[in-house]
């Protein structure tokens, strides 16, 4: 590390722009102040090889020169404990092949926070870069009674110290200023032994920090009660925490699960219309249905997920950046610790009720790797809205309409969202002691006080996720969507005159469900349902229309009686009826456990950055399905059951 | 005893049941005393840890080294985890791992 006088002016002689690291601990503010710097010109991709999300934007200088800026994850120190604080060394090291060392670090800080925030700092100032000081969040440090003297404090740190305000825009021209200059010293080495064990660095290095501060941040002698921690006394009060808690976990599910479906039906129509369109326009053949069945339904498929996760990331912005996240976590971790989770995994859970897409994507807020992959691994375990068309659909044909099975049904249905549960928390306990195993991670949790989110950061948010979704899961699902369609559609019978569910017999989905009985039958499944299970891949909803289909049913909606009426009448070639209610419920367990939807594994593939997870996921989550439904189909005769 | 604690008594330790160590919490035990033995509001300053080098050392760059000040704010609902106050932040961690801090307690603050 070189230790150059904290006067020699960096010289940059290369004609490339200017990189500028952003760095900081969580909750500084840091990714306020890169999206005031760089706005819209962002772009999020991943660092190969890793989960972490690498976050790059383009910024203006004051003299109109281009700078990229890189906003690197947040971090409490370069030790590199986590992912996330290794790759934040790399960058800054210059060890990544993929990413240009930078030419000057901004160390963002809170100043109503300076002491800790300083830790990340000291470390900073010994890598030989440049580092300007951007003291965010000098309002909040101001009403908490905390006066910060930044001459002096910029003059003991040997580094610029701009003072901001990033939520109201207020120092990011100073802060441009700052980065336009060519003339920015490399700060001193501060005076730390770094050859010493590290619990006598840590030590020196917070007395350092004590230094710094004793001449230069002036706090007031006893602390007022903040606003937040009065807020606090509610939000996390025995009673009334519980209280708010349900509440807004109420209104997020809700959200998620109710508001988010009328798009989702507008998508649908849309989607429904134009094929109808194109089928309209196009002259039968080949082309015309791999455009309207193959291309528009899969792009609809991909289309109808986005309200769900506008809707999840808008509040999952609002619940991060007010500070709430680390409340419910707090709240919540007690319950997910039995099972080995993290407190930070019950929202991503919750989300997969609606839909496990939005829930694996909100997985990104848990830092421990295994506890973020094991959640993964157990969300789509939640039964999300996809799967309620298939329970009706099974809830209808096991009894008998007008039956006074109102409290029945629902208990069926209860049933089938609790054997989700049970079996995820299971699988996360068992996850945790074998693939995941690591030594118990520590729960460290930053409680930062609440404020006010910031509209812009959350629809920024909101687009990003949107945008990685549409474009990475997005094009995954489409090919699939079309490989599905082929496989309905190929080979295709002599005459078109054919009847659809003939057609479908003979296509080469229709192949896999004859190829697929022998291995079916125990489950008491025959060929027919074997093809709905392959198409139902695409989504399972899909399962109740290719049953339509293959039954000849006309209308191929769940509650449709003559749908029911057609499965009830279903039997094997020895006379037996195939819709037992063992095989209707076995049909149910099957769809709760069973991993049947490719865009959720399309979505694991990008969040997990790599094929191995949701390859696995896909293998033991069918290997439950299919012992739960022999389970049922064969513990259920054997006690005596039809 | 008002009726809000007592419903909040109830809840977490019938219905959750999920709450054994709430009264365990203040039983007095041999050994140094710990963050886990302090009772919500109380001051008191690190002396050490019993702690696995890679937690402790986790601890110590959170702030909280040899001297340092903290108060317990509160508890979870759930009596687990803890939330602490120390160099002027909240932070909040288990139980585990505030049974490995030792602290002491100074009567004057």
């Amino acid at each position: 590390m070189s230790a150059a006088s904290p006067s020699t002016p960096r010289t940059s002689v290369s004609s490339a722009p200017r990189v500028i690291a952003l760095a900081g601990n969580p909750n500084s503010g840091k990714s306020t102040i890169f999206n005031a710097l760089t706005g819209l010109r962002q772009k999020v991709a991943n660092y190969p090889g890793v989960t972490v999300e690498k976050k790059t934007g383009r910024l203006t200088g004051l003299h109109g020169e281009s700078m990229d800026a890189i906003d690197l994850p947040g971090a409490y120190s370069l030790s590199a404990r986590s992912p996330d604080e290794a790759i934040t060394r790399d960058v800054l090291l210059g060890r990544r092949e993929d990413t240009r060392r930078p030419d000057v670090i901004v160390s963002v800080v809170d100043a109503a926070n300076l002491e800790r925030n300083l830790y990340l700092t000291t470390q900073l100032l010994e890598l030989g870069l440049p580092v300007i000081v951007a003291l965010n969040m000098v309002d909040v440090a101001e009403e908490k009674g905390i006066r910060i003297d930044v001459a002096e404090l910029s003059a003991k740190l040997g580094a610029p110290v701009i003072p901001l305000v990033a939520s109201k825009n207020s120092g990011i021209v100073e802060l441009k200023a700052a980065l336009s200059r060519t003339d920015l010293p490399v700060p001193a080495t501060p005076p730390i032994p770094t050859d010493a064990a590290p619990e006598a660095t840590i030590e020196a290095r917070y007395a350092w920090i004590h230094h710094v501060c004793a001449d230069t941040v002036r706090h007031p002698g006893e602390a007022p009660r903040t606003l937040s921690e009065g807020i606090d006394s509610v939000l996390t009060h025995r009673v009334w925490g519980w209280v708010c808690f349900l509440a807004v976990m109420g209104l997020v599910f809700y959200s998620i699960f109710a508001i988010a479906s009328w798009p989702m039906d507008w998508i649908g129509a849309l989607t429904t219309s134009v094929g109808t369109w194109v089928t309209a326009h196009l002259p039968a053949g080949d082309l015309r249905s791999l455009l309207a069945d193959g291309v528009i339904a899969g792009v609809g498929n991909v289309v109808v997920f986005l309200p769900q996760i506008l809707i999840l990331f808008f509040f999952l912005g609002i619940l991060e950046d007010t500070g709430y996240m680390a409340r419910a976590a707090f709240i919540m971790d007690r319950v997910m610790a039995r099972v080995g989770l993290h407190g930070k995994s019950f929202i991503p859970l919750l989300s997969s009720f609606a839909c496990a897409i939005p829930g694996v994507m909100a997985s990104r807020t848990i830092e421990n790797r295994n506890d973020r992959l094991a959640t993964i691994m157990v969300a789509p375990l939640m039964s999300c809205s996809a799967r309620l068309p298939v329970y009706t659909l099974m809830i209808a044909v096991l009894i008998p309409a007008g039956a006074g099975g109102a409290w029945t049904k629902a208990g069926i249905m209860l049933a089938m969202y609790l054997l989700g549960i049970v079996v995820a928390f299971t699988a996360a306990w068992i996850f945790k002691r074998t693939l995941f195993r690591s030594e118990k991670p520590m729960l460290l949790l930053e409680m930062p006080p609440y404020r006010l989110p910031a509209a812009k950061t959350i629809a920024l948010r909101m687009f990003e996720r949107s945008g990685v979704f549409l474009t990475q899961a997005g094009t995954v699902i489409l090919a699939l969507s079309v490989v599905l369609w082929a496989l309905a559609t190929y080979p295709k019978p002599a005459s078109p005159d054919t009847p659809p569910a003939v057609a479908l017999e003979h296509s080469a989905a229709g192949w896999l469900g004859h190829a697929i009985e022998p291995a079916i039958q125990p489950l008491g499944f025959d060929w027919k349902i074997g093809i709905g299970l392959v198409a139902s891949f695409a989504a399972r909803e899909v399962f109740v229309g290719t049953m339509a289909i293959v039954n000849n049913v006309g209308d191929g909606n769940e509650e449709s009686p003559s749908l029911r009426a057609a499965l009830l009448a279903q039997k094997w070639p020895d006379g037996r009826p195939v819709y037992t209610p063992l095989v209707c419920i076995g049909l149910m367990v099957f769809y709760v456990l069973a991993m049947q939807c490719m865009s959720t594994l399309a979505v694991v593939r990008r969040e997990t950055n790599s094929l191995r997870w949701p390859a696995f996921q896909f293998a033991y989550m069918a290997a439950l399905a299919y012992t739960g439904s022999f389970l049922v189909f064969h513990v259920g005769h054997f006690l005596g059951f039809q | 005893m008002n009726p809000i604690d007592l419903a909040a008594g109830f809840f977490s330790s019938f219905v959750l049941r999920l709450n054994p160590n709430r009264s365990a919490q203040i039983a007095p035990h041999d050994g140094p005393l710990t963050l886990r033995d302090l009772a919500p509001g109380s001051h008191g300053r690190v002396t050490g840890f019993d702690l696995p080098a890679e937690k402790s050392h986790r601890l110590l760059e959170m702030g909280l080294t040899t001297g340092t000040r903290l108060q317990v704010v509160r508890l979870a609902p759930l009596g687990d985890p803890i939330e602490i106050k120390v160099r002027g932040y909240h932070l909040s961690l288990r139980k585990d791992e505030a049974a490995g801090i030792h602290i002491e307690t100074e009567k004057t603050l």
